[in-house]
């Protein structure tokens, strides 16, 4: 992988994403794939935030819930040394 | 933060190893200490849901796992009643999962309290575990969704432990209203409040944990994160380690407490034992904790264990220390058959293609 020397963007912000099930998030990771996000991955959802489907997406791409977002997303948190902020719910 | 989750999921299996061992010392059936398959079983028993006099027995194991989640999920203000992925169709997994357990002799959890006292057998189904679970994986990876659930009114999300109480008193009450086996496994248990408390104590931890003996291999498989693993681990070597203090352990196939031998049918109930908790997104003892937490599909899904359990005894579809029944081993093929089914039928091509 390449992604250690070409940095994907600028924005160095780091997002999970949660789902409602678990064909949101594979189907969040592709779509995220597609929009050119190299640091995309599927990852056992952060106990502190989920109690639904245990698959999470993390991500860099700045979060924008028109692209990325639809009705299986459950919830968008921007993560900062460890802290969670919720920016996004989908109920 | 990721050493946090691991030390509490770590914690939550040592906890259930030893209360599986425990509660049988205390005198629950042999390598049975804590089975949520048995149990519910045995609770559909005393609620005379099916007559085998011999497994009636309103467990407050199972009782106590749900209003430890219940309790725990109303302080960490987790307690969120959403329900309606696909309701019927959880009933019917939830139903076959429990038939397939019932042949195998054990959910998930004795099936690992049964590798630990040496059970040969259960290691036979632990490889069935695996490639159920396995199979389960690929249904994901090609779309599979029982569809996303939705809020709903906090009334469904009490029902399940309202009944929990309900139960508790009856039980407490004494015989009147429910039916207590004689003699059998039903006959054989831990005190009452005993019972209870640990159950209750492992309820919140499980809770807060979100130990999964099913998401452990999934996670494994999947997305190659161990960490809910280590919890089924932890409950393995927590109950070896008791088994060995106690004199419990005995390395064999032949004469295990309620086990049988006929490998064929110790492998294929438990695919379909991890083949369709993967399709629920939980294993057996993951629906108790998440019903207590208002989540009504797991709800929906215990009363398809509930109606599981009693089919298998008033159809002989259960196993017994004798051996699998014709009618279980039919009902064995027929329970993977309709997961394949539901399978197919609920996975869309767009996730990964």
């Amino acid at each position: 992988m390449t992604s250690s020397v070409i940095l994907p963007t600028i924005n160095l912000m780091k997002y999970i994403a949660t789902f409602y099930t678990h064909f949101g998030a594979f189907s969040f990771n592709r779509r995220l794939e597609k929009l050119g996000d190299e640091s995309v991955k599927l990852i056992a959802a952060p106990r502190k935030i989920s109690v639904s489907c245990g698959t999470a997406v993390s991500f860099s791409l700045e979060f924008n819930p028109e692209t990325m977002a639809d009705e299986d997303t459950e919830a968008i948190y921007l993560v900062e040394d460890d802290i969670f902020t919720l920016i996004y719910h989908n109920e | 933060m990721k050493k946090k989750n691991l030390i509490l999921v770590v914690v939550t299996g040592l906890a259930l190893g030893a209360a599986g061992v425990g509660l049988m010392l205390l005198g629950n059936p042999g390598n049975m200490g804590f089975c949520i398959a048995c149990f519910i079983r045995d609770t559909a028993g005393a609620l005379k849901l099916h007559t085998a006099a011999v497994v009636q027995y309103a467990r407050p194991e199972i009782i106590g796992l749900i209003l430890g989640a219940f309790l725990i999920s109303l302080v960490t203000k987790e307690f969120k009643p959403r329900g309606g992925s696909s309701p019927l169709t959880r009933f019917m997994l939830g139903f076959f999962v429990m038939i397939s357990a019932l042949v195998f002799l054990g959910c998930p959890l004795r099936m690992v309290l049964r590798m630990a006292a040496g059970d040969l057998n259960a290691w036979v189904g632990l490889i069935g575990f695996i490639v159920g679970v396995f199979v389960g994986v690929q249904f994901l990876k090609k779309g599979y969704s029982l569809g996303r659930t939705y809020k709903k009114n906090v009334l469904e999300g009490l029902t399940m432990p309202a009944i929990q109480v309900v139960l508790l008193i009856a039980l407490i009450a004494g015989g009147v209203l429910l039916a207590v086996s004689a003699e059998g496994p039903g006959s054989m248990q831990a005190p009452i409040w005993i019972a209870f408390l640990l159950a209750l104590v492992i309820g919140v931890i499980a809770q807060r944990s979100r130990i999964c003996q099913m998401g452990g291999f999934r996670d494994l498989i999947m997305l190659k994160d161990p960490h809910l693993f280590w919890g089924g681990l932890a409950i393995f070597v927590a109950a070896l380690i008791f088994n060995l203090a106690a004199g419990k352990f005995t390395l064999s196939f032949a004469d295990q407490p309620i086990a049988h031998t006929e490998w064929l049918w110790n492998l294929l109930p438990m695919v379909g034992v991890g083949f369709g908790s993967v399709l629920l997104g939980g294993c057996p003892m993951r629906q108790l904790v998440l019903s207590g937490t208002g989540n009504i599909d797991s709800t929906i899904t215990l009363f398809g264990f509930l109606v599981g359990a009693a089919f298998s005894h008033n159809f002989s579809l259960a196993s017994s220390a004798a051996g699998s029944t014709p009618g279980g081993r039919i009902a064995t093929i027929v329970s993977l058959l309709v997961m394949l089914i539901i399978g197919f039928a609920y996975s869309r091509k767009s996730a990964n293609a």
